[in-house]
Formats: C-alpha cells, structure tokens, sequence
C-alpha cells in the first residue's frame, strides 16, 4: 500500500470590506486573528487562510510570519514572490498539512515487520473509535499528614472543556478522577544538595507500576490515560525530579507514553501545625501540566518543522484549531489503514487456515467496512475532514468486529493420523470382505465372458 | 529518555493446564514466573494468569494460602497479593485460544482480556503435561502445536505484539514451538523431542513433588533479577544446562530479529515503563479574559460552562 | 450588561470561595466473640456511606473515598442493591448461634437492579462477567443454567424506589455456586476496595495466611442505598465489605487464652486516617461460664438489648491507642485452662442431606428447628435445585414431629404450606425453583423432604473432575424472630437468615478413558455381524446330494 498523496488547492483574493474594518481596529495580531474568525460563516475544517500584511503596519507579523489560533496564517507581503510563495508553501505543507506527520501516521497504521523505537508514534495512543477516558488520581499516601482536596470535577469543566467540546462530536472521552489514599510510589528517592529530596531520572520508569494495580476501569475496555498528582510523604518532602543533567524539573513532572502523566505536588506544612494540615490544592497550575501532557498524549504532538515562524500557543483553547484538523486528518488515515490492514490479513487468515467458518454476520460487517473506506476515500479527496474521519472510524470499528467476532474459532483441527486410526476400526474390518466379494464376482463375470465367447 | 527498545508496554500470560493435587509441581511452576514477574514490576492488570486448579487453599495443603517452590519452605511463591484471572473450570484451549487471538464474548470483564497492541511485549508461559505436538489441558482436551502456532499467527497479523517470548515446561516441548511461523518470536521450551522434563524434589510433608527442574533453576537465576538489571536473554537462554536438568533445554531464534544476547531480560519479565520529562506547560489563564471563547465553548450542555 | 458582570463576578467568587466538603464517610469496626467451645469467631465489617441518590449516574464519576472500580460497575449496571459472599466452610449454627453477615459455602450473588432496567438477564450477564473479572471469582458461571427469581425470599435491605413499584418487583436475580474455592486471590481484590491501605487501621489485620487457615472464613460484599436524613427525605449509598473468620485457638496452644497477634499474627499500631470511626467489641456473653479478663482495658462498655436479652459488649477506640503510639494488641487470659461447655442452639436452625442410593433417584431431606418453648415461627423456604436433578414435585412432604421424638422416620403431622411458589426447571435452561412459606410450630422439628431423578448429562456438559459430582446450592430459610442475640439493634423482632449444608450428589458418569476401547469394541462387534450377513447375502449356496458312501456335488 502506497503512503498518501496530498494534493492542494488555492485561489486567491482581495480583502472584503468587514475584514477591512476589523483590521484598522485591531491592535494585536492574536485579537486581529480572533475577529477575522468571528467574521467567518462557515467554519469549515481543512480550509486555511494565509493572510498578507504590508511591512510596517499596526500588525506586522515580522519577518518570520505568525500562525494565529484558528485557521489562518499571517505573512508580511513583500516584492518577492518567489521567497513568499515558498514561506506559503513551507507553511502549508509543514505545518498545516503536516504531510510528513500524516504519512508516518499511515505507515505506522499499516504495520512493518519490526517497528524501530520512535518517539512520536510511541508517544500517543493509537486512534481508538470507541473513545478513551481520562482519570486523574490524587495520590496522597499519608492522609494523616495532609488532608489534600482538589475540586477536580470543576477544574476540567473549566479548563479541559474546550478540548472535549472540540473533540466531542469525533470521539468519546470520559473523565473520572478519585482519590488513593492505600499505596505509595515504587521508589525511594535520595536526599539531594539543598535539602530536598530527588528523584532520578532513572528512577522514574519504576515508579508507576505499584499504583497501576489500583488503577484502571472494569467496565470499558477503553484506553485509559491515568494523570497522577502526588503527594509527598512527610520525611520526603520536598521532593523534587532531575533530569539526565541533574538539573531541577521546572514542571516537576513526567509522562509516561501512552499511559499518562504524573506530577508531584509539594505542599508546605508549618513546624508545630496540627495535623492533619488541611491543604485545597490550587487547579489551575496542576491543569497546565496535565493539559500539556494530555495534548501530547492525545497526539497533538507538537511538529518537528524546520520553519522559523511563531505559533500562537494553543492557551485556554487546549486545543488550537489547525491542530484539530491535523489530528482528524492524521486519525483518519491512521484508521483507514488499519481498516485496510484488518480486512487484507482476515482475508489472508481465512485463506490460511481453513477450518474456519465464517458467518453471514461477517460477511456484512466487511461490506459495511469497505463501503465506509470508499466513503471517506472520496470525502478525503474532496477536503471535507469531517465527514472522511466519521467515516473512517466507522470503517475501522466494522473492520474490527468483523475480526475480532467470536465466532471466528477454528478448534476443529484434527491431525492426519487421528482421523485415520478412528475409522480404520471400523472401515477395515467391513471392507475385507467387501472387497473379496467384488474380486470373486470380477472373477466370475469374466469366466462368464469367456464362456459367452467359446 | 528510554525508548531505546520499541516497546512500549509489557504482558505475561502464564497458564497452568493441570489439575488435582499430585501436579501440585506445575501450579508451582507457574506461581514462581508470576511472582519473578510481578517483582520486576508488570501490573497484575497486565498479567493473565490461568490456574486449573487451587493448591494454596487445598484442604489437603497443610500450609493454608501458601505455595513453595522449595521443601524448606524458601519462596512463597503464592504471596499475599495474587490475583489469578482464570481459575478452575475456565481453563479451556478455547478459553487459552480466545484470549490470545482476542476474539473473546462481548462481556469478557478488561481483566480477562489480551489488550496488547502493536508495542507490547508478551511473555508466554505454559507447563503441564505434553507430548510430542500437543498440550493436555486438565486432562480432558488437547491443544496441538498447529493450533499454538496458528494462534501466533492471527495474534500477528493483526499487529497484536511487537515480540514474544514463549517458555514452556513439558515432557517434548520442543514440538510445540516446531510449527511457528510467524516473525518476532523466540522460543524456550524445557526438553527436546524425545525427552521427558523431569522434577526437582519431593516434599515429604505434602506427599508429591512441587516444582520441575527447568522452572526451578529458572526461578533461580530470576531472583538475582532487579528492575534495573542489566542482564541479557542470552544469560536467560542459558540457564539449567543438561547436568542440571537432565534434559536438554531447546531454543528457537531464528523468528527473532535481534540477537539474544543483546536484548534485556527486562524487556519481556520486567516493565520498564518509557518516561519523558515534562518540558512545556500550557498556560492557562482566568476564563473570563477570553470572551470569544464562548463562541467555542458554548456546545456543552451546562450553562455555567459559558462564563 | 454591568448587571451580567456582577453576576459573572458572583458565580466566580461563589466557585472559587467554596471549600470543597467531601460527602462520603468510613467507618471500620471489628467483632470478637470468644465461644463457650473454645473457639473464637471475629468479624470485620468496612462501612463506606456516600451521600448520592443511587438513580444519580453523575455523581458516579468522582470518587473519594468509595472505590471508585466498584463505583463505575453499580452505576453501568444500573444495580439497586447488591450483595456478594465468597465463603469456604460451613457454618454451625446449633454450636456458633447466628453470624453478623449469613453466607453459604461457596459464592452467593443477589443483586435487585434499578426499576425501568432494560433487558434484566443481559444486564446480569454482563454484570456476573465483570465481577468475576474484578474479585478473580468464576462468577461467569452464575449464567441461565442457575439463575433463578426469588419470590418472597430475598427482598430488599435498603431504601426502595418509591415510584415504578410495579417495574421493580421483579428485578432481582439470585445465584449461586457452591463450589467455588476462596483465597487470597479473592481478598487481594476486596482489599483493594478499602480507602485505607494494607497498613494502617484494622487492615492491617488481615493476614491471609491465618484468615484461611480457620474453618470458616467468609467475605462479603453489600450495596444497598439507605436514608440520610431522619424523614429519608435525602438518600445515599452504603457500602459494607465484611469478612468473618472463626479461629480455633486450642488446636495450637494448651490454654484458651487468645489475643489479636495469636490469631493474625499481626498487630495494630495505628488507625486509618480517613476513618471517623475505628472501634474493636468483645462480645462478653460467654464471660460467665468461661471467665477471662482482657487486657487492654476497654474504652467503655456498651449493653445492647435485643428483644428480652442483654448482651454486653466491651468497646475500644482504637484511635486513643494509635494516638498514644501503643501498639494494640487486645488479649484475653482465661482463668481457668480449657474450660468448655456446649452452646445451647438457637431459636431457630436446619439442617438438610440427601437421602436415597443408586444413581437413578435420590432425594432431598430438610429438617427445621423451632426451639422457642411457645411461639409459632413462620419462616420462608427458598430452595434452588439444578436441572439435572429433576425433582417430581407430587413427592414434597411436610411433616412436624415434637422436639423431644427421636425417631423422625416414623409420620408426623402433616402440614401444608401456608404460601406456595414452583417454578420447574428446564433441562439445560433453568433450575428448579421451590419456595414455601411454612408454620413451624413451637419446640417442633419440621421434615421436608422430596425425591429427585438423576439425568444422564451429555459427554461434553461433565466438568474433567466429573467423578467428584455435582453440587446442589444450600436451601436459605428467612424469617423473623422475636428473641435473637445480636448485635446494637434495640427493636424487637429480627430478621434472620440460615443457609443449610450444601449436597455434593453423584450422576452417572461415564468412564472417561476409554473412548478409543469402546470404538474397537464397537467396530468389532458391528465388523462380525457384518461380515457374517454379508457372506449370508453374498455367496450362493449349493446344497448336496449324498447317495450312499459316495457324495456327489451337482
């Protein structure tokens, strides 16, 4: 199966007179970005605007270009064609395309004999169609010491909703969170120069597997993204966690690929308080880290582009628009091949080892597949995202039931010599003198022949 | 950062097909991989165990929830904190099969289910009665080395494992690997076609014999493992040679891509988890400070949502 | 426009000054209860009440200190009321009187589920597959073949919906599996549901190498929701996890004395920090024929009255010793060494075995006890018979004897049921479902008995023990007494439930190891008849014609 081809296309045009009015109001380049999308009718994903602005103005974007929040990129015009035209490109093909993140997502989909380690396609979890729920846990092995509480329920309406929102109609995401008060963390960290204590980076991998027994949900079988706040015990506080240098984390924080993210919370107890010392943890910074974390968790990786331009941050919208659209678009290539992938090595199995049976159920469920593939096939190469990522994920949830079906259990194997030993007992005996009688009666029809002859 | 190997998560599924009392020694067989396992950190929701039937709770074990690998009574294997995910009727070939092709009934509990992908390592391992291509299970039904590799097979096709490691401790266990085919699997099997593995010692006190060589001195060399450890396969594969057990331990390299003596023991016993430091945080301000965010927002159902 | 400012401000200042109240509360508590025989019985009971309305998926989705694993399963599976028990033993009520939490040998699931709960059977399916994933139980083996819906026996113990009666009667699904072995790796789980880790408050106990190494153990799991409030206006959940052992402290030592590190080989020094409450009792009952002093001194003593009788309890606050930094190790010393006496049985007991030989037919026998000198006592009889024991219904017998006859062969008077409920089995779809609701009447043994056929199972349905034999679940008597002793209920009457012996009957079985000599003897005897019809059919017969000494063939 060959990789993606992506094809382009453009027009250009002459500014309208509202988009005029809004650009001699604006002030900065974020808020001349957000007026020109209200201006928009039609949000329509996989459709981006590249905006000229003469040198000199109000909102210059600079000589490096900015990328603005939703689906617009911002250029100071020049007389050089030649150098903006490939600003233009480098931008689309880099950055909002992201043909190279695109065509990784459909080779790695499409499975290689022996995957190499690599970071990105390791990191994020593979695009599920039935949707992923997140639960965010707050560790507090001394509940004797600190009395912590974090009104975790309120933090993620305010903070991750727009990211949910967003991804809503594509996917579905649960969030849970609790409380674990009954386990402590694998390692024991080491006092380090200041006082504190210090966790390695080397110590960091073992952390996380004496809490994952308390971890995880019994009724779906879902992709779970555990985010993890820690709470210090009392003789280890505070405690901090090195990097490979030996330099302190900013962060104070860790993700593990495809599992989630852990952040340790020191919290300040005075001398002679009486314990335990009630603590309400401030949401806002612990949501930082874990939104960050979750952006990458989720495969809104940040691109690896060799382009010197400025990106405004995704900030309170968790999740920018042009990066929505590469993620549908990454998604849905990554389903389509998996469908693709799925359906060829069923037929192959099928072909392979023939005692299976296969049901009029299956049969249905690979039509349904496959005209869900074409469907989004065509969307694809029509630019409507939308409609070819719904497509996709049907595609590739018919193509998994079909796989995975039941019933598709070939435990009828009967080796050669078995099936010869059963009926010999019987066969053998009865055909002795079967077969006598068949010679004795040959024998008789030619001497009756012989005899017809004299 | 760690992601050297190309894994990024690891499974055990450890089967034991015997039952009644004397095949005490192979619940123990498979009670020492779970502990080796458990202690060099995969998650007990990453471990399928298959038990067929109760040794530590036996009314005829005169230790009540323990299981030894040792008449002195040196390793609990059982511990204190075991969680065994197939027990007594439900090990089944259709069961073993079910979960390795991961075509199991809708309402099969997470628990009881293979959910590997594409970057899991599988470590497999199976003891009882065997023969020369087949496995007996319970003494009732039989899985041929056909049925195992086709297995193997489905499990590859739709990129269910990054590599296996597949261990088993019968008499000829050897023929059960002989009929795979398909890439990234190495192969530990405890006797060749023709022997028989043999086991270690009796315990007067309980009446019959409680480990087999090959796990026995595996055991061995695992408990001189530690997370961190930096020993090889290689080591592994060379564990219990013929004066030791007796039988002539046979090994099948040629499905694997990378050299065993280069692959950590902890890539396939161990969970070693990839980490990556946290660089970047999002900031995130007062939601009132962006009010043309409302217009993003304001698709969820709480009004309270759209300051 | 300054208007929806303010207001904006408010809702602000409202959500950022509230300080967030949890709602859910622990409580941990533990039961000695030296016996007149030497043994001790000790019980744990967990309690975790959450204030959420059971109907209230939301809520479901954040946690503190209700686990949150189980949590996400009552609320997916839309459970009412849930009650699980994994026990290994039996108990003996006519030696060890009543327990805090009845349980039969083996596994017991009841679960009432949510009225307007769409498609009950699937939702049972589904919800026995993933608690036997989630407490390492076979309870995917509680399917159609064993499920039955109990009638008057099981009602529920918590608050019921007060609108879509009519939906809910039939909600609930009783099952069992009497076979089913119990060990750590059922407790490992259930610890796992408590908010307090394996260190620290009664937890901390819970040794599993002496737990199972008693003749009963037994543990429990019970959902139900309750009332918060006194006019049970405001709803909540209870979750109570419980686990009961009965030590015997004699087979090891010389002396009756026992204490906390004799029988779990632990000791506690400090208390959950999350529980409001963490309090140990020692049932004093047996202090008058036994004496024993213990140590340390309890907190306080607490008299609870159940109907006429008094029973005194000897209470600790564990938290003042944890405060203290002492380690608590509560011990009795008795003054005299190895002074048993028999316990008087309870008011009311049964006992049940099976009755018959061969591996045709067979029969079932129950006898029921009412000790009490004047009262009637009218109890329900809830028994669930697999299909492959066909019961013949025209069989059932009821018959009273007075308590003092011996010989119980002999006819008794004949009773008849006050309320009948039958429901027959169906060969590989349903059980037997038998449930009476009968007058014992006073100082009386009533004998109930009926007669089963033995079904002939076909190769594949035998288990690869099949030469064990199959079990037949434990019969459940509930029922309302008057007088009991248990434990700090002041009202006068009692509910009480028993569960009966279990019955291991033998089928025909086949002989397993034989099935190639059966093909060669088979075929032999089909090849012979075969070959003699076929020579028979074949071969022309030429009869002869002797003539004297010389025979002539024509």
């Amino acid at each position: 199966m060959e990789g993606p081809k992506v094809s382009y296309r453009c027009n250009v045009r002459q500014y309208f007179n509202e988009e005029m009015l809004t650009y001699k109001e604006a002030t900065t380049l974020s808020s001349f970005d957000d007026a020109l999308e209200e201006l928009k009718l039609l949000k329509e994903n996989g459709k981006y605007t590249f905006v000229l602005i003469p040198e000199g103005e109000v909102v210059d974007p600079g000589d490096r270009g900015y990328i603005g929040r939703h689906r617009s990129a911002f250029l100071r015009s020049s007389k050089d064609l030649a150098s903006l035209v490939s600003k233009i490109s480098g931008v689309m093909r880099e950055i909002f395309a992201a043909e190279k993140v695109i065509a990784k997502a459909w080779n790695t989909a499409v499975g290689a004999v022996h995957q190499q380690a690599d970071k990105d396609s390791m990191r994020a979890l593979q695009s599920q169609p039935n949707g992923y729920e997140i639960t965010f846990t707050l560790l507090n092995p001394q509940p004797s010491h600190v009395r912590a509480s974090w009104n975790i329920q309120e933090a993620t309406k305010r903070y991750l909703s727009p990211l949910l929102s967003a991804l809503h109609d594509y996917t579905n995401i649960k969030v849970k969170s609790q409380y674990l008060h009954s386990t402590n963390i694998g390692v024991r960290p080491k006092v380090d120069q200041v006082g504190g204590y210090a966790l390695n980076i080397d110590q960091l991998p073992h952390i996380i597997n004496p809490i994952e027994a308390f971890l995880g949900s019994h009724v779906s079988n879902n992709p779970n993204l555990n985010f993890i706040l820690y709470i210090p015990l009392r003789d280890q506080s505070p405690l901090f966690i090195y990097n490979q240098n030996g330099e302190k984390v900013a962060s104070n924080a860790f993700l593990s690929p495809r599992w989630g993210g852990f952040l340790v919370h020191n919290v300040r107890v005075e001398e002679n308080a009486s314990l335990p010392v009630d603590v309400q943890i401030d949401e806002r910074p612990v949501m930082q880290v874990f939104a960050a974390q979750l952006r990458l968790l989720l495969g809104v990786s940040p691109l690896h582009h060799g382009l010197a331009v400025e990106e405004a941050p995704a900030g309170n919208a968790v999740i920018t628009d042009w990066e929505l659209d590469l993620w549908l678009r990454s998604h849905c290539l990554e389903n389509l091949a998996s469908s693709v992938a799925t359906l060829n090595s069923l037929a192959q199995l099928l072909e392979k080892i023939g005692n299976i049976v296969i049901n009029d159920d299956i049969g249905r469920e690979v039509e349904r597949a496959v005209e869900q593939i074409q469907i989004s096939h065509t969307a694809l190469s029509q630019g409507q995202l939308r409609d070819a990522y719904l497509s996709s994920r049907q595609a590739k949830q018919f193509s998994e039931k079909a796989f995975f079906d039941p019933s598709l259990l070939e435990l009828l194997y009967f080796p050669e010599d078995q099936k010869f030993a059963i009926y010999i007992p019987l066969f053998l005996p009865i055909g002795i003198p079967v077969v006598m009688s068949v010679l004795q009666s040959l024998k008789y029809l030619r001497k009756k022949n012989k005899q017809k002859m004299e | 950062d760690f992601f050297d190997s190309g894994h990024t998560n690891n499974w055990a599924v450890l089967v034991d097909t015997s039952r009644f009392w004397f095949n005490y020694r192979h619940v123990a067989n498979v009670l020492s991989m779970y502990r080796s396992v458990k202690r060099l950190g995969i998650p007990d929701s990453h471990i399928i165990m298959m038990l067929a039937d109760d040794m530590a709770c036996n009314p005829r074990n005169p230790r009540p929830a323990s299981v030894y690998n040792n008449a002195n009574q040196q390793i609990n294997v059982y511990g204190d904190d075991v969680e065994v995910d197939y027990r007594g009727y439900e090990v089944t070939v259709e069961n073993f099969i079910r979960v390795m092709t991961g075509r199991l009934p809708e309402s099969t509990p997470r628990s009881k289910r293979l959910l590997s992908d594409d970057r899991s390592n599988i470590l497999v391992y199976m003891t009882g009665h065997g023969g020369d291509g087949f496995l007996k299970f319970q003494d009732a039904e039989e899985i041929s080395n056909v049925e195992m590799g086709d297995a193997f097979e489905q499990m590859w096709q739709k990129r269910r494992y990054h590599e296996v490691l597949y261990i088993i401790d019968t008499c000829q266990a050897e023929s059960m690997f002989q009929t795979f085919y398909s890439p990234n699997i190495i192969g530990i099997a405890s006797s060749k076609v023709g022997e028989d593995s043999l086991s270690h010692h009796v315990d007067p006190a309980i009446g019959v014999y409680i480990i087999d060589r090959y796990t026995y001195f595996a055991l061995e060399f695992l408990e001189s493992v530690t997370p961190d450890s930096k020993k090889t396969l290689g080591q592994f594969l060379r564990v219990c040679p013929k004066y030791q057990c007796r039988s002539t331990v046979a090994v099948r390299t040629d499905l694997f891509q990378r050299d065993p003596e280069k692959v950590l023991l902890t890539d396939f016993f161990g969970s070693v988890r990839n980490v990556e430091i946290t660089m970047e945080t999002l900031s995130l301000g007062n939601e009132t400070t962006n009010p043309q965010m409302s217009n993003q927002v304001c698709r969820s159902v709480n009004m309270s949502d759209c300051f | 426009m300054a208007a929806s400012i303010a207001i904006r401000l408010i809702f602000f200042i409202l959500l950022f000054g509230c300080v967030f109240a949890f709602e859910d509360d622990f409580h941990e508590e533990l039961l000695v209860k030296p016996m007149k025989n030497g043994q001790v019985y000790t019980s744990f009971q967990f309690t975790t009440t959450w204030n959420v309305s059971v109907e209230d998926e939301k809520s479901f989705e954040h946690y503190h200190l209700f686990s949150k694993s189980l949590g996400e399963v009552l609320s997916h599976y839309s459970v009412q009321e849930l009650h699980l028990s994994l026990t290994q033993g039996l108990w003996h009520y006519e030696k060890w009187g009543y327990p805090v939490h009845d349980a039969p040998p083996g596994a017991e699931l009841w679960v009432w589920f949510r009225p307007g709960t769409e498609n009950i059977d699937q939702t049972w399916t589904d919800l026995i597959n993933v608690l036997s994933g989630m407490f390492c139980a076979s309870l995917n083996f509680l399917d159609h073949r064993s499920v039955v819906t109990p009638h008057l026996a099981f009602r529920p113990t918590g608050v019921t919906p007060s609108h879509h009666q009519r939906l809910f009667a039939k909600n609930i699904r009783y099952a069992t599996l009497p076979n089913e072995n119990v060990c750590t790796e059922n407790m490992t789980p259930w610890k796992k549901l408590l908010p307090c880790g394996a260190r620290a408050g009664l937890t901390s106990l819970l040794n599993a190498y002496k737990v199972y190494d008693t003749s009963y153990h037994s543990l429990g799991v019970h959902f139900r929701p309750i009332c918060m409030s006194d006019d049970c206006s405001v709803h909540g959940v209870e979750l109570v996890q419980s686990l009961a052992a009965v030590f015997d402290p004699t087979l090891t030592s010389r002396s009756q004395d026992w204490s906390l590190k004799k029988l779990f080989a632990r000791t506690m020094s400090s208390s959950c920090p999350v529980a409001s409450s963490s309090i140990a009792m020692v049932d004093l009952s047996s202090n008058f024929s036994s004496p024993f002093t213990l140590d340390p001194l309890p907190s306080r003593e607490e008299i609870a009255l159940r109907g006429r009788i008094k029973v005194r309890y000897a209470v600790y606050e564990i938290r003042d010793f944890a405060r203290n930094q002492r380690v608590f190790n509560l011990a009795a010393k008795y003054k005299s060494e190895m002074s048993f006496s028999a316990n008087e049985p309870p008011v009311v007991h049964a006992q049940r075995f099976q009755t018959g030989y061969g591996q045709a037919k067979g029969g079932v026998m129950s006898l029921l006890y009412n000790h009490h000198p004047k009262e009637n006592i009218i109890v329900n009889y809830l028994e669930v018979i697999p299909w492959f024991c066909r019961v013949y219904l025209h069989t059932l017998k009821i018959e009273s004897f007075d308590k003092t006859v011996h010989d119980i062969s002999a006819n008794g008077t004949i009773r008849k049921p006050m309320h009948f409920h039958y429901v027959p089995g169906k060969d590989r779809q349903r059980p037997y479902h038998l449930e009476l609701l009968l007058d014992l009447p006073p100082n009386s043994v009533t004998r109930l008995s009926f007669e089963f056929d033995r079904a002939l199972l076909k190769w594949t349905e035998y288990p690869p023990d099949a030469n064990h034999g199959f079990y037949i679940g434990s019969a459940v008597i509930s029922t309302v007494v008057r007088t009991a002793k248990h434990i700090n209920d002041t009202s006068e009457s009692f509910f009480l439930r028993l569960h009966t012996e279990t019955l291991l009957i033998t089928l025909p079985t086949p002989d397993f190891s034989m099935p190639y000599n059966v093909i060669c003897l088979a075929c032999t005897v089909v090849a012979i008849a075969f070959g003699s019809i076929h020579n028979l059919t074949t071969r022309q017969l030429i009869g002869g014609i002797s003539c004297g000494e010389n025979a002539v063939l024509v």
